[in-house]
């Protein structure tokens, strides 16, 4: 008997150690690759769907060790409480496959609360297979007492020689000899020797910090965080400009164009996100808005596609307008400026007045002609000062 | 030899055990409510008053949770095992009072002051002079009282808790008097000695080292005690004592650089900081092992009494803990570890676990004892225990988990170079988690008050034990110690002795780290365009401080690609030799604002402070709305500027009197700035202060001449 319930305890752990491990690593994976929403929910459902196994056989071997429990000792509450605990498993049992679907709940964030429910079930599942693994060993508890008296002291498992072996142990019956005498307040203290490992780890720690200051301080042979810095700016560098020699058509302030349809679409994507904290929803901003109206005619910083492209990019700094190239990629700030070009004479309803100059869109741009831009409809020049 | 008759009070005991259970309920359920305000920013209620903000709140449940929960959990310990432990009640009956009295006085105070917003900006270090100085004498008292009870001993050697005892003491006197060098202002505020960089190194010495000798020290003497107690077994190796309480107050003094890996403190103080944190993880488990091993043959009983199973989880959160620590000391794991959700998980499996339930099982062997009754209800304990347990664990996986989410979602870039995601959406995928975290810690709180009701149920069951008889021989002068025993029995005997070794001890590591950095002029290279704040700055700075703006944001961006990219260039460490106190936060619950100067515009600021979400949607922060109607207090920036060089930032002579024309002047330029974009606002209110304390930060160094 006490094979069994050691063989369940250990088939728990067996089972919940490379979960885990899956968990984490997958995580890891599935964050690198940019779509961590879905996958951590996978993950999750992974691990509370294989947790059910382990939950099957502990509940299983509960109601088992628990019917042969109650043949011999009947007592009514006892019977309750097994039948609420049968009636919560089954709860558990038909939770588990509608949870994923609980984003039809309309909460804000739907993905986070599914992660939340599925924690939820995950814990709730470890909860009842420890509660089950501990009250059939409870239940078996007077088998178990009988067995040993018939079959006499058992075998030390090799968990138990090779835990007694690393730490030295004294056999209990010897502990006389070590006694030092000592009894403060009826506490007494042995004498044992300390625990070889224990040793030989701390020796072994020290050895690790005097190699780890020698490397770093003295033969200076790992890179310190400066260093490490450097490296890594450097070749995140190279990785960037690898990935840009494959992709053919790179964006920047000169070679920009007015793009149209979906990129548009895009751009208006990319609006709501970011942009309307400060311009609003419409783009006008409004009377004491922080941006200024990018819908009227009139531009602080230039209103031709470049400009526009320009002010996004780098930002004015000493305007309250930030930079955004290190979150949005060259096409996607080109995708914006054509849309915030698109709101031209929107004129939506209570906007910021005008700020800076009158972009007169007559006179056709040189540059543009030299980029060779067929749309005529959408030639600007810039006839504002570049600052 | 003729007998003694004394007896033991347990009075003091029992005082400091209420007002142990009653504090710990405070601040955990202070805890509770500062967790659900991270998740549900309308719970700060600064629409209605500035004080219950979480800027304030964690504070008072930091501070509540070590000094009034913990400190009078020691206090429990000590006042009832030392008479026990040395024969002898304890020295001063007055003492002994004036020390209760005083440290829950400190406690008050301290909890008003800070939700009034009266902080020194140090983390577990927040409280104003005054009260510094209100716990240094009630320190001695303690001190005193303790060492007068040692002296007048029946016992002639002292046992391994009280070394633990003597060298907590101690190590927290010199801790708490080094790290609260500060200049006072006036009643209720003050500035650090220190400034940036050593101000820094300072503090998470004391910091960590608060850990060390207030949350684990003491506790590992409390364990030595009830332990045993309540098992019934003996000690299992004093040798194993020996070992690791000198190597344990030796090496843990050395750890603290190690909260400032990757800042701009030096390397080599970092490179200490770390080796030494590894060498501790062997120390640290000695007390572990002691304990478990102490259970030998008395596992059976573990499965049955609620005090054993409370210390053995205790016990193994410790252990766990003091080796999550060293880990976190790995530059590459801190890298993930910093800043984030981890550190608070880390520190949680210490503070529930270890001093939670440590607590926990002493008050369910203690209670019964001093009211001479049996436990009212063991199932009820038992099932404290596992409610406990499941609130530790809901606590800690959800902030594993957020942590090493944010982690991959910072350091995410596309393929062209761009950060995958802004600040804000990291923020919100985490909120959740902190929904699940904020119910382990109510469910946590909720297994306390089945302790409290289960304790006052045993209590009204028995009678009070006043005071217990005994007898002991008093000691002889004359003693030679028997030919077999080892040569640490000498400093057994000698408690100054054992006093005096302790603080040499633990003074080596200090003195080793802060001395060169204080001394040492390449540790800070200077940069010549840092210059002081503006007298409407440093008012405004003190506003940042006042509302705790830290226990959010840091102020010290990490050379890593992540950071330099959505913060800005890496930080210098001269770009803080102004910085009384340093303002770099150990928690990145909003963005690092190191490099926020002249990033978005006055008026930006200006409606963010009053609506957070306006400007950033999905924010958590809490609004500021008193800070557009109080006025600054221009009355102390004479003082404050008259501190600051006394401290030596190179203000003018005789700046103090006309401080004020150019604040005035600062603020009506922004005000004018403001109202171009339409906003109307008196240029006396704070707002304007901390306006431009937040545009000035970070951007010197941009000044700089280009190479």
């Amino acid at each position: 008997m006490i094979k069994t319930i050691k063989n369940i305890a250990i088939s728990i752990l067996v089972f919940c150690a490379p979960l885990l491990a899956i968990g984490a690593e997958a995580t890891n994976t599935a964050t690198s690759a940019g779509k961590m929403e879905i996958d951590i929910n996978f993950v999750l459902m992974l691990i509370a769907v294989f947790l059910l196994i382990p939950f099957y056989f502990t509940s299983k071997t509960f109601l088992f060790a628990a019917k042969d429990y109650f043949k011999k000792h009947i007592t009514s509450s006892k019977t309750i409480s097994i039948l609420f605990l049968l009636f919560a498993s089954q709860l558990l049992f038909a939770q588990s496959p509608i949870s994923p679907s609980a984003d039809t709940l309309g909460v804000s964030n739907p993905k986070n609360w599914v992660t939340i429910v599925l924690i939820l079930i995950i814990v709730l599942e470890f909860i009842f297979i420890i509660y089950f693994s501990l009250q059939t060993n409870k239940f078996l508890n007077p088998t178990i007492k009988k067995e040993i008296i018939n079959e006499g002291v058992e075998e030390p498992s090799t968990f138990q020689s090779f835990w007694e072996k690393i730490n030295s142990f004294k056999p209990i019956s010897e502990e006389g000899e070590l006694d030092t005498g000592h009894s403060y307040d009826g506490i007494r203290e042995l004498n044992n020797i300390t625990p070889p490992w224990f040793i030989v780890g701390f020796v072994a720690s020290i050895i690790f910090a005097i190699v780890y200051l020698y490397v770093y301080h003295v033969s200076e042979s790992a890179p310190l965080q400066i260093e490490e810095y450097n490296i890594e700016m450097a070749n995140a560098e190279l990785e960037k400009s690898k990935y840009l020699a494959t992709q053919a058509n790179s964006i920047d302030e000169s070679t920009v164009t007015l793009l149209t349809g979906a990129d548009i679409e895009s751009g208006k994507t990319i609006f709501a996100e970011k942009c309307v904290a400060c311009h609003a929803a419409s783009g006008g901003s409004m009377p004491g808005g922080v941006g200024p109206n990018l819908t009227d005619e009139y531009w602080i910083h230039g209103g031709d596609i470049k400009d526009v492209f320009k002010t996004i990019k780098y930002g004015w700094p000493e305007k309250g307008m930030i930079s955004w190239q290190d979150q949005l990629s060259p096409l996607q700030i080109a995708q914006l400026s054509s849309f915030i070009l698109s709101l031209k004479g929107t004129n939506p309803p209570n906007a910021k007045e005008p700020q800076g100059e009158l972009y007169s869109a007559t006179v056709v741009s040189t540059d543009s002609l030299k980029t060779n831009i067929v749309d005529t409809n959408n030639i600007k020049i810039d006839t504002t000062k570049q600052k | 030899m003729n007998q003694e008759k004394f007896y033991y009070d347990n009075k003091i005991p029992r005082l400091f055990a209420i007002a142990c259970i009653f504090w710990g309920t405070v601040g955990m359920l202070l805890g509770v409510i500062a967790a659900f305000q991270l998740a549900f920013p309308v719970l700060n209620f600064s629409e209605y008053m500035p004080y219950l903000t979480f800027g304030r709140l964690r504070p008072v449940h930091t501070n509540a949770v070590i000094f009034a929960f913990v400190g009078n959990g020691i206090f429990t310990a000590v006042y009832y095992a030392i008479p026990r432990l040395l024969k002898t009640p304890m020295w001063n009956r007055a003492l002994s009072l004036i020390h209760f009295w005083g440290w829950q006085f400190i406690i008050v105070c301290a909890a008003v002051t800070l939700l009034m917003g009266y902080t020194t900006g140090k983390e577990y270090a927040e409280l104003e002079w005054p009260i510094d100085i209100l716990i240094t004498i009630i320190w001695v008292v303690f001190g005193i009282n303790m060492f007068g009870t040692i002296f007048t001993r029946r016992e002639r050697h002292l046992y391994v808790a009280i070394w633990f005892f003597i060298a907590s003491w101690v190590t927290v006197a010199m801790l708490h008097i080094v790290n609260s060098f500060e200049i006072p202002v006036s009643f209720m505020k003050s500035y650090s000695w220190y400034a940036g960089v050593q101000d820094a190194l300072v503090q998470w010495w004391y910091g960590h080292n608060a850990v060390a000798f207030f949350l684990t020290t003491p506790y590992l003497g409390l364990m030595y005690y009830f332990l045993p107690k309540a098992a019934d077994r003996p000690v299992y190796s004093y040798r194993l004592s020996i070992v690791h309480f000198w190597s344990l107050i030796f090496l843990y003094i050395w750890a603290g650089p190690h909260h400032l890996l990757y800042t701009a403190l030096p390397d080599w103080a970092q490179s200490v900081g770390t080796a030494f944190s590894i060498m501790l993880i062997l120390p640290s488990w000695g007390g572990m092992l002691n304990g478990l091993f102490t259970l030998r043959g008395a596992w059976d009983k573990v499965r049955e009494d609620p005090v054993l199973k409370f210390f053995v989880v205790a016990v193994t959160c410790y252990g766990m803990s003091t080796f999550e620590g060293p880990m976190l000391s790995l530059k590459n794991v801190n890298a993930i570890s910093h800043y984030s959700d981890w550190t608070v998980a880390h520190v949680h499996i210490g503070a529930l676990g270890w001093n939670g339930f440590m607590t926990f099982g002493m008050m369910y062997w203690l209670i019964p004892k001093l009211f001479n009754a049996k436990l009212y209800s063991r199932k009820l304990a038992s099932a404290h225990f596992w409610i406990g347990t499941l609130g530790i664990l809901l606590y800690a996986i959800p902030m594993y988990w957020s942590a090493f989410r944010s982690y991959f979602m910072m350091k995410a870039f596309t393929p062209s170079g761009q950060l995958e995601y802004e600040f804000i959406d990291v923020v919100q995928t985490v909120v959740p988690f902190y929904v699940i975290r904020a119910v382990g810690g109510t469910i946590f709180l909720i297994g306390v008050f089945l302790m409290i009701y289960n304790l006052i149920k045993t209590a009204q069951s028995g009678d009070f034990v006043e005071s217990e008889e005994a007898s002991a021989a008093p000691l002889v002068k004359e003693y030679t110690a028997p030919k077999n025993s080892i040569w640490h029995s000498l400093i057994e005997r000698k408690p100054l002795l054992l006093l005096v070794l302790s603080l040499i001890v633990v003074g080596i590591g200090g003195l080793v780290e802060l001395i060169p950095t204080f001394l040492v002029k390449e540790n800070i290279p200077t940069i010549a365009s840092v210059k002081p704040y503006t007298p409407l700055e440093l008012q405004g700075r003190d506003i940042y401080i006042r509302e705790g703006c830290y226990n959010c944001h840091s102020q010290m961006i990490r050379p890593f690609r992540y950071e330099v990219t959505r913060y800005g260039e890496y930080s210098k460490a001269g770009e803080f030799v102004y910085d009384h106190p340093f303002q770099w936060g150990s928690k990145r619950t909003g963005p690092d604002l190191a490099r926020i100067g002249k990033k978005y515009g006055d008026s930006w600021h200006f409606n963010h402070m009053l609506e957070p979400t306006s400007m950033a949607p999905g924010s958590i922060m809490p609004s500021y709305p008193s800070m557009y109607e109080n006025t600054i207090d221009k009355v102390s920036t004479n003082s404050k500027i008259h501190a600051m060089r006394k401290m030596g930032v190179p203000y003018p002579d005789g700046y103090e009197a006309i401080a004020n024309q150019d604040l005035e002047k600062q603020a009506m330029q922004i005000t004018k700035g403001l109202k171009e974009n339409k906003i109307e606002i008196a240029s006396d209110k704070e707002i304007i202060a901390l306006i431009a304390y937040l545009q000035r930060i970070g951007t010197d160094i941009k000044l700089e001449p280009k190479k």
